[in-house]
């Protein structure tokens, strides 16, 4: 009861084991439960990866090592201003630190925006994982075939129910009287209609017959899905080792087609990467918010120890990214 | 150090009084987001009970159709199924199972051990005020919240809960078509596994940090009780494993609810339509889940050997036999339990070199499990045993678990698994485990630390009626399912009979059904003890069983920050019946007499 | 995360020691030089011997891990605690992923639905297949 809180407890003495404070012991248990977490979802990669038929490249699947090389030193840049921040708490710098914290923030933040930048070109390409069924088809099959059919029957209604449309404006139009208005509305109307009638022929030319054939031949399939979406083999490279890119899928030529595709152990590839690169984001994020957190506080030395723990936990998703890169972008 | 003022005793029961008319506020505080690692263990405590026994009227419902198939069940029959007069849909046995089963695993077991024991025990048995965080505590119970929601509103989703079976095995719990619970009722599972899973994630971290940082002077590592011991062991294991099978849940979730494949083949076809984008592999479900299931039975378990371990010595009024060696064989069974998880799926397919490592790698086990049987045997050997039931649950456990142990080691040989997977005998093995092993456990739990949780008695006569009628009971239960097994009883049918082979065994059912339904109903009688107890059970003193360790001697129930004196520990606690004491017990705070140290033990 | 209790016992735990600001540039400049170094290996050699890429990029990432781990996470002037809380992590991790890769070989014998791999990217994952050994492949292609 000596307690001026009315608690009537009394301070306990312990006898801890390590010279650590608490928070840190914590933050490092903490990071042997996330190393787990991340050891399952890359020893599943590898699983899937290595136990693949197939797997496609890199640029198979729009993904640029470059830029994932620019992830990586914008981490590490990132992992340094954290760790001088901390000096700089340390040495009781308030100003400084909050400094150095705010840089991390913004270089996180560059993470996170080109991650944004990579997911949406892989989206544009309609790579990603999706229920019942993605776009992407694992091969040439008649799955594959019945669905293009279906997207050409949606994409044809369509045209086909618009040029319908045109059409009753037009005999509107041509039940009253002539005006010179009306005739230019008409003409208008027809040069609508003629560009449908172009485009849908230009796609039913582009596509070819095989896509309205329930009975295509394995081979015709095949044709038709190196049209929609060339596959280069990574092993298909010229001497200086450079991808080659001139032949351009129909969905890239008529980006309005959105025409299933086949890639090969493209659906497999795009869970593993979304997954683990999304997890990664997610930590980042979390990470970001905690700089946030930072940033409201005057970061001296007696909250050294809260800056050396974000840090910690900041250094830990470096390392993870340390091995999704090479993982991801460049086996 | 040692005069504890006992004064305290009547300021603390003045601040009770006091507490009758607090505020609403405060009551909030106190008792339901409370940081007080004793509300929260209690808090744990009651929603696991309701969990109990919401579980175990699931397993009845399950016994009903195996006793009496297809007819009217009772309550449910009614309520659901008034359309096929009473009579329940095979899905919705496959759902009474599957729930059952997830239920008692990670709403009741796991929760009740290292929740509700742990929390309740740990800072008390080593000397702190407190947990190390204690707000993350709080957190950890209630992340159990939108699991405990999600698994209630799982039930009444279209399609059902989740009908998987506990293990979730995709393709059928990946693919919506697959089943009609594999709709919303699967995805609920996932999500609500998930929130367990973070809840002991937080939980066991905050429980290393507290054992390893804030142990009282003079407790030793190899001072602390064996249920602390148990208790650190089962949060390392939780640390390593649970990470794991919370990446395969997101893993399962994904493929439900965004379109990944993990674990859906490659050309699957169900209901005549190909599932999802395949390419994945199943198996490897099977290898996350069980990297942590594996591990997570020891989880199960571990805590509940360590709480008998204190009880029997207590009660034998002897030193534990070998602590040492107990220390050992906890870590030796959790280091071995990561490597044998493949003993669940020697009939997957997987490579025979790979399961015959896993099958030696099982019976390995039987090693450091059986120098815990034998150091409990020699610790009640010889002594004079005071047969509380806390001791009688103690003592069922070590019995029953031998019993449940032999038939592990049968099912980890290959051979023999490959004729008794997925019968009965499973079934029984499972709950000789874990309801002879550790429900007994905690049920001598409860009796065992309910004066300390709130400061009054249960009825011992109560307490022995309910522990017969749950031994025999039990035993009626499931000694009979081993032989149904050996018969090749399967199980997860909704109809066994409808094979011809299987018809003899249906007496057998009924009276296994009339004796689970006789152990149902006999844990009214705990919670009418435990309720009656809890309002006019006789008060007791701090140290109502003379034990040695730092719990009872702090007040009953402790207040706020545990102790209202320094403790300050100076031996082991298992010092009963020590020559150097006049009395048979010899707490650990009692400052060192003359000659101790040339006896020392530790 | 953080809790007022920090301040118990070990609270006042003496910075051992950290690295200067010219270590810590110095282990930037390392760690950028090494991401290239995994960058080109991939330019130049990913056509004609990947698993040889594979090898180095991997040793590159340990040796980045490490450096992050030694300087900039304190790891290099930390007292011997560092080893009971990285080791046991470090080894359950590597261990978890090696009690996977079984399942290679397993999934590439046992593709369901039928499919083979090629010739061709067979000897690209540096997979040998051993004559007389047709009938395993059909284990589990039941799916
Ligand atoms: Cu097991």
């Amino acid at each position: 009861m000596t307690d001026p809180h009315g608690h009537g407890q009394i301070k306990l003495q312990y006898q801890p084991a390590l010279p650590i404070p608490n928070g840190k012991l914590f933050l490092w248990l903490f990071l042997s439960t996330e190393i787990m977490f991340f050891a399952a979802l890359i020893g599943v990669y590898i699983v899937i990866r290595f136990g693949a038929p197939d797997w496609p490249g890199p640029s198979k699947m729009h993904l640029v090592e470059l830029i994932g090389a620019a992830n990586t030193l914008v981490l590490i840049l990132s992992s340094v201003t954290v760790v001088l921040a901390l000096d700089a708490a340390q040495k009781d710098n308030a100003s400084l630190a909050r400094l150095w914290i705010a840089a991390t923030f913004l270089l996180g933040g560059l993470f996170l925006g080109i991650k944004v930048f990579e997911y949406k070109s892989k989206f544009s390409h309609g790579i990603y994982p999706a229920l019942p069924h993605s776009r992407m088809y694992e091969k040439p099959d008649v799955y594959f075939a019945s669905a293009v059919r279906e997207r050409l029957r949606v994409l044809y209604a369509r045209i086909d129910a618009d040029r319908a449309e045109i059409a009753s404006k037009k005999t509107n139009l041509l039940a009253g009287p002539q005006t010179e208005d009306v005739q230019r509305q008409i003409k208008d109307l027809d040069d609508r209609d003629k560009v449908l009638a172009d485009k849908k022929a230009e796609y039913e030319q582009a596509v070819g017959p095989v896509a309205g054939d329930a009975n295509a031949s394995a081979h015709a399939l095949m044709e038709l899905s190196k049209r929609i979406y060339p596959v280069h083999d990574e092993h298909e490279k010229n001497a200086e080792g450079e991808a080659e890119h001139e032949s351009i899928g129909l969905n890239d030529k008529y980006p309005e087609l959105k025409l299933p595709f086949v890639v090969t152990g493209g659906n497999m590839w795009a869970t593993t990467y979304f997954t683990m690169t999304g997890f990664h984001a997610l930590h980042v994020l979390a990470g970001l918010v905690a700089f946030v957190l930072l940033l409201f506080k005057r970061l001296d030395r007696t909250r050294a120890g809260i800056v050396e723990n974000v840090g910690l936990y900041w250094h830990f998703v470096d390392l993870v990214w340390i091995f999704l890169f090479p993982l991801l972008y460049l086996f | 150090m040692a005069a504890i003022p006992h004064a305290h005793d009547d300021a603390h029961a003045h601040a009770h009084e006091h507490g009758r008319e607090m505020s609403l506020g405060k009551f909030l505080t106190t008792y339901v987001f409370s940081f007080d690692h004793k509300v929260i263990g209690l808090q744990f405590l009651f929603s696991t009970l309701i969990w109990f026994s919401v579980g175990g009227l699931l397993a009845l419902g399950v016994r009903w159709q195996l006793a009496w198939p297809w007819t009217k069940m009772p309550i449910v029959g009614d309520l659901f199924f008034s359309s096929t007069g009473g009579q329940i849909s095979p899905e919705f046995y496959t759902m009474l199972f599957t729930m059952h089963a997830s239920i008692m695993i990670f709403f009741v077991i796991i929760p009740i051990l290292a929740g509700a024991f742990g929390n309740f025990l740990i800072p008390l048995m080593i000397g702190a005020e407190d947990m190390a965080f204690p707000v993350l505590n709080m957190m950890s119970y209630w992340f159990m919240w939108p699991a405990f929601l999600c698994m209630i509103a799982s039930f009444f989703v279209e399609g059902g809960a989740s009908a998987a079976g506990w293990t979730g095995y995709p393709p059928l719990s990946s693919v919506h078509s697959a089943a009609p619970a594999s709709h919303t009722g699967q995805t609920l599972w996932v999500m609500g596994l998930i929130f367990v899973g973070v809840s002991s994630m937080m939980g066991s971290v905050n429980y290393m940090t507290t054992i390893i940082q804030m142990r009282a002077p003079g407790m030793t590592m190899f001072r602390m009780p064996m249920t602390i011991w148990g208790m650190f062991i089962t949060a390392i294991l939780q640390a390593f494993a649970l990470p794991v099978l919370t990446a395969a849940l997101f893993m399962q979730l994904m493929d439900r609810t965004i379109g990944t494949s993990y674990f859906i083949p490659e050309g699957l076809i169900v209901n005549g339509a190909p599932a999802g984008s395949g390419g994945g592999q199943p198996l490897l479900w099977q290898h996350l889940f069980w990297f942590y299931s594996h591990p997570a039975v020891y989880i199960m378990i571990l805590p509940a050997m360590g709480m008998v371990s204190d009880m029997i010595s207590t009660f034998a009024r002897k030193p534990l036999f070998g602590y040492k060696p107990m220390i050992y064989s906890i870590a030796g069974i959790a280091g071995l339990g990561f490597i044998v998880w493949g003993h669940h799926m020697f009939m997957s397919g997987m490579s025979p070199w790979l399961g015959t490592t896993f099958m030696v790698s099982t019976i390995m086990i039987a090693l450091p499990s059986a120098i815990k049987v034998f150091n409990w045997l020699a610790t009640i050997w010889a002594a004079r045993i005071q047969y509380t039931t806390a001791m009688l649950f103690a003592l069922s456990f070590v019995s029953l678990f031998i019993i449940g142990g032999l038939s592990g080691i049968f099912m980890a040989a290959t051979p023999v698994d490959i004729f008794i997977h997925d019968t009965y005998f499973i079934v029984a093995h499972i709950h000789y485990v874990l309801f002879g092993g550790s429900a007994m456990g905690i049920f001598g739990g409860i009796y065992f630390w309910f004066p300390k949780m709130f400061g009054r008695m249960m009825n011992e006569f109560w307490g022995k009626v309910h522990f017969f009628l749950t031994f025999i009971f039990f035993n009626g239960t499931f000694y009979p399912m081993h032989i149904l097994g050996a018969a090749g009883f399967p199980r997860r049918l909704a109809d066994p009979y409808h094979y011809e082979t299987f018809q003899h065994l249906l007496p057998m059912n009924q009276f296994i059904t009339v004796c689970a339904i006789g152990m149902g109903a006999s844990q009214i009688i705990l919670a009418a003890n435990m309720i009656y107890s809890l309002l006019k059970g006789p008060k007791c003193g701090r140290n109502p069983w003379h034990a040695n360790s730092l719990e009872w001697t702090a007040p009953s129930p402790p207040g706020h920050g545990n102790f209202d004196f320094q403790p300050v520990v100076y031996r082991g606690p298992y010092e009963y019946a020590s020559p150097l004491v006049d009395d048979d017990y010899f707490p650990q705070t009692r400052p060192p007499v003359e000659g101790e140290d040339k006896l020392a033990h530790h | 995360m953080t809790e007022p209790h920090d301040t118990h016992g070990a609270g006042e735990h003496a910075h051992a020691g950290h690295g200067t600001t010219k270590q810590y540039l110095a282990v930037c400049a390392a760690l950028m030089i090494l991401t290239f170094v995994s960058f080109f290996t991939f330019r130049l050699l990913h056509n004609t011997q990947v698993q040889m890429t594979w090898a180095v990029m991997m040793a590159v990432s340990c040796v980045k891990a490490l450096l992050v781990m030694l300087f900039f996470m304190h790891l290099k002037w930390e007292a011997s605690w560092k080893y009971v809380l990285t080791i046991p992590a470090t080894i359950m991790a590597i261990f978890l992923m090696i009690a996977l890769i079984p399942d290679i070989k397993w999934r590439f014998e046992t593709i369901a639905g039928g499919r083979t791999p090629s010739e061709e990217r067979k000897v690209h994952m540096g997979y040998e297949h051993e004559p007389g050994t047709p009938a395993e492949t059909e284990q589990g292609g039941g799916h």
